[in-house]
């Protein structure tokens, strides 16, 4: 074992020593001024490299990747010899003398750590050379480890480095990470230049973001004054306020920088394409997907997972009063990154969702829909329409709170004798508001079912019904799930503690619809509740568990579970502590339980930590989230994990632009979703669960059927098939093939198209099988 | 205990104390639960599709001509589908054509300085800039030909603003120029030969105290300081199709869309049967939701009149018909779809399809209208024209798409309404919880019934006085039954004390106050309690409202502020049963307290029994009477609805003439003295409910300390 050592002690770092991190800013731009004048020192269009720069050392190889580093800096350069395509931590033209030297450390940095002093709202961007007092670099079998120490903050870290073959492991152990009293790490960024692009490149680079189902940004030329920054919390966001709707679907830790093959015009001659997927694959959930595009030569466009350790929090000072600054518990455990080095044909976004569906299936156990019909599994892997049916919700009387019936267990059997009669025989039926006092009517309490809505004994039988209408010949037929809710509970109802058994923030008042109304709360007075989100474990131990015999009892196919796929929040609970990661596990851990004792659990929202235990994501968005960063809306993420969970959007009676949103449900591999009721949705108006506006059962046979047609009867043999192809044929005509060859062909457009072998209608679809 | 028991208790206690507001937190502003809604005829909003999807974005890089900067106005030329856009920072207009390719760029050649508004006649085709930074207007051609170039007026009156910058600019189709002066001082219309013809559409100033003090009582100084208060300006105006100026005033909360006729006057008001039944329509929304009234800055009319308003507080954009009626609200502000950073401007192809201008993010959201607003829109115009079967049959599909549009079933029921179908027309405005248009169509309902019924009506009314002119000498026909022997000290006859208190109150009053028993009174207060939620109940829907006592003009009118405080017509929706219950029974023990404690001062006769008892006996005429005309009232159209507040002042005031009358009789008072007693006692009333407040206030102080204190308590356990 070698290890080497050096001490920067440049003048620059000497007297910075008392710079924050604004006035580094300020430096930087006054630097920018004066660069400007120049002969564009940074402009190099040129984002390919071939070469590993010299005084860089092999350090590890494995199949498809060699990894070097610069021994004495500890910069890295990744070569994958599928492509030869060099990957640099450190982008190549940034090196030069001209550039003052703030600049150049930052650049040429492998990491930047941001630390916060005392109580502070500041943090300061510290890069991996300018206070960096020691560099110690360990080789080991496959890779290395490298400490860096910053003597004058008293901090240090530890990266390390290990290839395997076609990926790069990168982690940040949590026993390498020490913080003093002085200096305490808020956020760590690594490899923050891989895969970065210049200003003004000309290159048809762009980054693939998990916003919603996948956005992209095209990331050449020149940019749009107002994009500038992209940051969303894997997971969604960890801020929770009642009656904001869910906005951040960040389902995935992770994000990806595509080069594309460069067409021999743009004059970079043969280069090949290649890509980077970055998974976080330790810590997903304390992490924040981090994008930025280049303004100006001192910039990059650059995308990274930043690993956070602190977050902001308002500290209560004296009634009303709150002082804001990083909170001083830190995100416990280990973080790691995995980059996936992608060359050739694999080298695009598609390529990129496929990868990360193998890694997926080989380092995180998801397993692959379960094709054949073996029993209990069958019913859950197969293409099915999903019909929710809202049974009942309260509203506000004069005297007490009124139960609202839209769908009676009753009448629900005939609903589902409806469906099944106009052959739509692949049903699963979903209640909601079937608890007693309907949706989140009796929340943490659930059971028994609404007496009013026919109890027990009429759930019983109406489970009994579905039951009856499998066809053993044609498949597992109707199957009938409960949606319910172990997470909100209501202060009136009682049952838990406001202060032990709910989630705090870190301030450890409690998140609330309560405290959320101190200002401006669109929910009317008169309608609201006052709901607190169960400290998961408390959740699980106090109801979960002991429910789940008298759930069972009910005789249904599975549960649905609300929030566990798109709500993350950290839980400062006093006797359950729980980080972002670890709320991962204690998710999973519920929806573990409620797997093994109905044999089928489905999650609302989509987020990645659900895959491998349910077998279904329900309410998964279609569109992304951001506007302003990202240019266009792709099937990242369906394609990453279609074949390995049955997905589902919001329902088709609540579609925005119902043609569009219809085709790209076929587009994206998407099941179809009905949200109905018995009686007109007019009843609702102003319950618990005012939301649909048209939902009238009798409204929608028609449509359904259309939907059921395409989705479960032309395509429903492709529901455990991945996705092995999707590429755009014309403007808005996009066409999507499985693993057996069959092609989903649609077109947004306003022309007819004709090609691939297929006429397809505007506003229309067709659907061809590999002959 | 088991724990979960332990738990239930506390959770209890801190229920309470949360309730009170033990512990409040900051929270960011939250946003609204529904993407896309309307608001129903009790004020709440309801989900609806949503009515636009975004179809692209604009924006300046992506058209190879750079960003724009702060962009402030936008144009479509309707005829030609171009689109004029005003990038104020970078002194140029941009057109785009049709396929949304630069067609050219003016600036240069004019030498524009920062513009902001750009208007194009529709009779001659020319365009008018509002150049702002050089302070004029200029008429171009479509080529960018100047043709004419006007300053701002030489005038008097606008000698007194400081500047004179031109920001909005429109030409009506008599050729006079309007512009709205950038300081905000107002829309002023000058005439081609650049001359001064006036403020148009100006707003009134509401009435203040501090204004009338400042009038009269302060000195000059003072009124230079003091009287700055200005009409609010529009912020935004816009040229319908049928010649009427649209404009939208920003930082009012009433009447912040108007549409001004050619002589300035508002045609968007209330009329005044919507004003009977307090419809008093607010643009944005009722304060029922906790949000800053809507602060309108741009809006835009299409060929039909529906007005788009942007609302700048919360981003969003509210769409109403001809007749003010919200259509739709949907849009925020964020990253989202149809969400906006400052959305500042608005406009409408021919294709309906929305143009909002982003000045935050500098760029054009391109909205698309969907198969619902499409068939809102065609709905409403069809019946703004009168085609009422036809608007009809696309209401129906509306509904189709969100069944419970309120509009809608009103569309349904003018339908109705039109064919002369009084009932079915009652039944959809019902449905539509549509008070006026229920009114409107019980009316004519009301009046076949009173004709097709009149012979009757004449029978019943001549037997019925027949019967009362006969019935005393019926009555002595009766053989005379007494239960009570006659211990009488006044009058012929024992009435019941309940009757008694409405005939002959005095003497009933020296009855009951000899009595001993409690639970009489409170038996009367628990029946007028009773009556209040009963009445409550019982009003019909139509003739329901939320009055207030509104404008000193209003208290003139005395049942106005007797229907603001005690008459039960308040929207079904807000009754709270324990305030209703509160507003009898605090005042009725306030009152006895006072009345009690006062008349001992002086040396009043009344026991304390006496006092309880005939306090209580007070409230008989309401007891009797309130359920009455609550029923009375499903016989009343909204045109009547000043009989039936006067029915309601009516015994307030019986109830207020025999507390007086029991003050006096009670505690055998000479009458003056009776009055300054009287004056006294409701000073007590005051005082006391004053001190009631204050110990609340104080009280509800220590409990929260108290839950504070519990809840650190709690947590310092546990942790």
């Amino acid at each position: 074992m070698r290890a080497f050592s050096f001490s920067t002690c440049s003048a620059f770092a000497r007297s910075s020593r008392l710079i924050s991190g604004g006035l580094l800013l300020l430096l930087l731009a006054a630097a920018g001024t004066a660069l400007a004048q120049e002969e564009e020192p940074l402009r190099d269009a040129r984002s390919v490299v071939e070469e590993v720069p010299a005084g860089y050392s092999l350090v590890a190889e494995s199949n498809h990747l060699q990894l070097y580093m610069e021994l004495q800096t500890a910069r890295i350069a990744v070569r994958d010899r599928r492509s030869s395509r060099v990957w640099l931590s450190t982008p190549s033209a940034t090196q030069s003398e001209e550039i003052p030297d703030s600049l150049r450390e930052n650049f040429g940095s492998v990491f930047f750590a941001y630390l916060t002093r005392g109580q502070s709202t500041q943090a300061r961007r510290e890069n991996s050379v300018t206070k960096v007092s020691d560099i110690r670099i360990e080789r080991t079998a496959n890779g290395a480890v490298v400490w860096y120490e910053m003597e004058e903050l008293e901090v240090s870290l530890a990266l390390r480095y290990e290839l395997g073959p076609d990926y790069l492991h990168v982690a940040l152990d949590e026993a390498g990470m020490v913080e003093s009293d002085l200096y305490r790490f808020v956020a760590v960024e690594l490899l923050p230049y891989l895969g970065s692009t210049p200003y003004l490149a000309e290159t048809a680079a762009y980054f693939v973001l998990p916003d919603g189902p996948g956005a992209l940004t095209h990331v050449g030329g020149p940019q749009p004054g107002t994009r500038s920054k992209f940051s969303a919390a894997a997971y969604g966001s960890d801020s929770y306020f009642f009656g904001q709707p869910p906005e951040q679907h960040t389902p995935l830790a992770a994000f990806g920088i595509v080069h594309p093959a460069a067409s021999a015009a743009a004059g970079e001659g043969e280069a090949e394409g290649g890509a980077v997927l970055g998974v976080a694959t330790m810590g997903a959930g304390d992490t924040s997907i981090e994008a930025n595009v280049s303004h100006n030569e001192l910039a990059f466009s650059r995308a990274n997972i930043r690993f956070v350790y602190r977050r902001l929090a308002q500290f209560p000072m004296r009634q009303g009063v709150f002082k804001q600054y990083y909170e001083s518990d830190s995100a416990r455990g280990d973080r790691a990154i995995r980059y996936f080095f992608l060359a050739g044909e694999e080298a695009d976004w598609v390529g990129m969702a496929q990868r990360l569906r193998q890694h997926l299936i080989e380092d995180r156990g998801v397993r692959r829909l379960s094709s054949g019909s073996d029993g209990a599994t069958a019913g859950t892997s197969r293409a099915a329409m999903r019909l929710r049916l809202v049974m009942g919700a309260e509203k506000p009387g004069l005297l007490w709170r009124r139960f609202v019936t839209a769908t009676s267990f009753g009448e629900a059997e005939e609903i589902v004798h409806a469906f099944h009669a106009a052959n739509m025989t692949e049903l699963d039926v979903v209640l909601m508001g079937w608890e007693n006092d309907g949706y989140e009517g009796s929340l943490p309490k659930r059971l028994p079912p609404d007496r009013r809505l026919g109890g027990t004994q009429g759930l019983r039988d109406l489970v009994a019904a579905v039951h009856e209408l499998r066809n053993t010949e044609q498949g597992p037929g109707a199957r009938i799930f409960l949606e319910s809710d172990f997470t909100l509970a209501i202060l009136e109802n009682g049952g838990f503690l406001p202060v032990t058994d709910v989630v705090l923030q870190s301030n450890l008042l409690p998140v609330s619809d309560l405290i959320s109304y101190g200002l401006g709360q669109e929910v009317p007075r008169e309608l609201r509740r006052n709901r607190f989100f169960l400290n998961a474990i408390y959740a699980t131990e106090r109801y979960l568990l002991p429910e789940m015999p008298r759930l069972e009892a009910l005789g249904v196919d599975g549960l649905e579970l609300r929030w566990l796929g798109e709500l993350l929040l950290p839980d400062a609970n006093p006797i359950h502590p729980l980080q972002r990661s670890e709320g991962v596990a204690a998710w999973r851990q519920m929806l573990s339980i409620a797997a093994d004792a109905m044999g089928s659990v489905a999650a609302q929202g989509g987020n990645a930590y659900v895959l491998g235990i349910a077998d279904t994501i329900t309410q998964f968005p279609l569109y992304r989230n951001n506007y302003v960063f990202a240019d266009e809306t792709v099937p990242f993420y369906p394609i990453a994990t279609h074949g390995l969970v049955r997905l589902y959007g919001e329902p088709t009676n609540l579609d925005d632009d119902p043609q569009r949103d219809f085709l790209r449900r076929l587009e994206y591999g998407m099941l179809p979703a009905f949200e109905l009721t018995y009686r007109e949705p007019l009843v609702l108006v102003r319950t618990t669960y005012p939301e649909l506006y048209s939902s009238q059962y009798l409204d929608w046979m028609e449509r359904a059927t259309r939907a059921y047609d395409v989705a479960v009867v032309r395509l429903g043999h492709t529901v455990d098939q991945f996705i092995v192809g999707h590429r755009q044929l014309a403007p808005q005509v996009f066409e999507t093939t499985y693993e057996d060859g069959t092609r989903v062909i649609v077109n947004y457009g306003g022309e007819p198209y004709t090609g691939a072998g297929v006429q397809v209608e505007p506003l229309g679809y067709a659907i061809a099988s590999q002959e | 205990m088991s724990r979960s028991a332990i738990s239930q208790r506390v959770t209890l206690l801190v229920c309470l104390l949360f309730a009170i507001g033990a512990v409040r937190v900051e929270a960011q502003g939250t946003l609204a639960p529904y993407r896309s809604y309307y608001v129903d005829n009790t004020g709440y909003r309801v989900p609806i599709p949503d009515p636009y999807v975004l179809d692209h974005i604009i924006e300046g890089t992506s058209l190879g001509i750079g960003d724009f900067a702060s962009p402030s106005d936008i144009l479509i030329n309707r005829d030609n589908g171009h689109l004029y856009i005003v990038d104020s920072g970078n002194d140029r207009i941009i057109e785009l054509d049709a396929e949304e390719r630069v067609v050219r760029q003016f600036g240069v050649e004019q030498a524009l300085n920062e513009p902001r508004g750009i208007f194009r006649d529709r009779g001659d085709g020319t365009l008018w800039i509002a150049d702002t930074g050089n302070a004029r207007i200029l008429q171009m051609t479509t080529d960018g030909e100047l043709l004419s170039e006007f300053g701002p007026p030489e005038s008097d009156v606008l000698a007194e603003i400081d500047s004179a910058a031109p920001s909005k600019v429109l030409v009506d189709k008599r050729g006079y120029i309007y512009y709205l002066e950038q300081s905000g001082a107002g829309m002023i219309v000058m005439d081609r030969q650049n001359r001064f013809r006036g403020f148009f559409g100006a707003n009134r100033l509401g009435f203040s105290l501090r204004w009338l003090w400042a009038r009269y009582m302060a000195t000059e100084e003072q009124k230079e300081k003091l009287l700055l208060a200005k009409p609010t300006s529009h912020s935004d105006m816009y040229l319908g199709d049928d010649g009427f100026i649209y404009t939208a005033v920003a930082g009012e909360t009433t009447r912040q869309i108007q549409k001004l006729s050619p002589v300035g006057v508002n045609i968007f008001i209330e009329k005044s049967l919507e004003r009977k039944l307090y419809l008093n329509r607010i643009f944005g929304e009722e304060r029922r939701y906790w949000e800053p009234p809507a602060r309108f800055t741009a809006l835009a009319v299409d060929a039909v009149g529906t007005v788009t308003a942007i609302d700048s507080n919360s981003g969003r954009i509210y769409q109403y018909d001809q007749d003010r009626n919200l259509l739709m609200a949907f849009g925020r502000l964020g990253t989202s779809r149809i969400q906006f950073g400052v959305p500042t401007e608005v406009e409408v192809d021919s294709r309906g399809r929305l143009y909002v201008l982003d000045t935050g993010r500098a760029v054009v959201h391109v909205l698309q209208p969907t198969l619902f607003a499409g068939l809102v829109h065609r709905a409403s115009s069809l019946q703004f024209d009168g085609h009422y079967e036809e608007a009809a049959e696309s209401w129906q599909q509306v509904l189709e798409e969100a069944s419970h549009y309120e509009l809608a079933h009103s569309g349904i029921g003018a339908a109705h309404y039109h064919k002369e179908q009084w009932q079915e027309a009652m039944k959809a405005y019902a449905l539509a919880r549509d008070q006026l248009g229920y009114s409107l169509a019980f009316y004519e309902h009301r009046q076949g019934l009173l004709r097709r019924n009149m012979g009757w009506l004449v029978t019943g009314v001549f037997g019925l006085m027949t019967l009362v002119i006969i019935w005393p000498s019926l009555a002595r026909l009766r053989p005379r039954r007494s239960k009570r022997p006659a211990q009488l000290r006044y009058g012929e006859r024992q009435l019941h004390p309940l009757l008694g208190i409405l005939v002959k109150p005095v003497q009933t009053f020296e009855t009951v106050k000899m009595g001993q028993a409690l639970w009489p009174a409170l038996a009367l207060v628990a029946a007028a309690t009773l009556a209040r939620l009963l009445s409550l109940m019982l009003i019909a829907f139509h003739m329901r409202a939320t009055p207030s006592a509104g404008s000193v003009a209003n208290w003139v009118r005395l049942y106005r502020p007797v229907a603001a405080y005690l008459l039960p017509e308040l929207r079904w929706e807000d009754a709270n049963l324990a305030v209703e219950v509160l507003r009898i029974i605090v005042p009725w023990l306030l009152w006895t307290a006072a009345n009690y404690g006062v008349s001992t001062l002086f040396d009043g006769e009344g026991t304390f029994r006496g006092v309880v008892r005939t306090t209580a006996f007070c409230l008989v005429p309401y007891i009797v009477f309130a359920v009455p005309i609550a029923l009375m009232s499903h016989a009343m159209t909204a045109q009547e609805r000043g009989l039936y507040e006067t029915l309601w002042g009516i015994i307030f005031y019986w109830v207020l003439l025999l507390l007086v009358l029991q003050v006096f009789s009670v505690h055998n008072f000479p009458a003056l003295r009776t009055l300054g007693v009287g004056a006294g006692m409701t000073f007590g009333t005051v005082i006391l409910a004053a001190a009631i407040l204050l110990a609340g206030l104080l009280g509800g102080e220590v409990v929260t300390f108290l839950g504070e204190l519990l809840y650190e308590g709690i947590l310092i356990f546990y942790l």
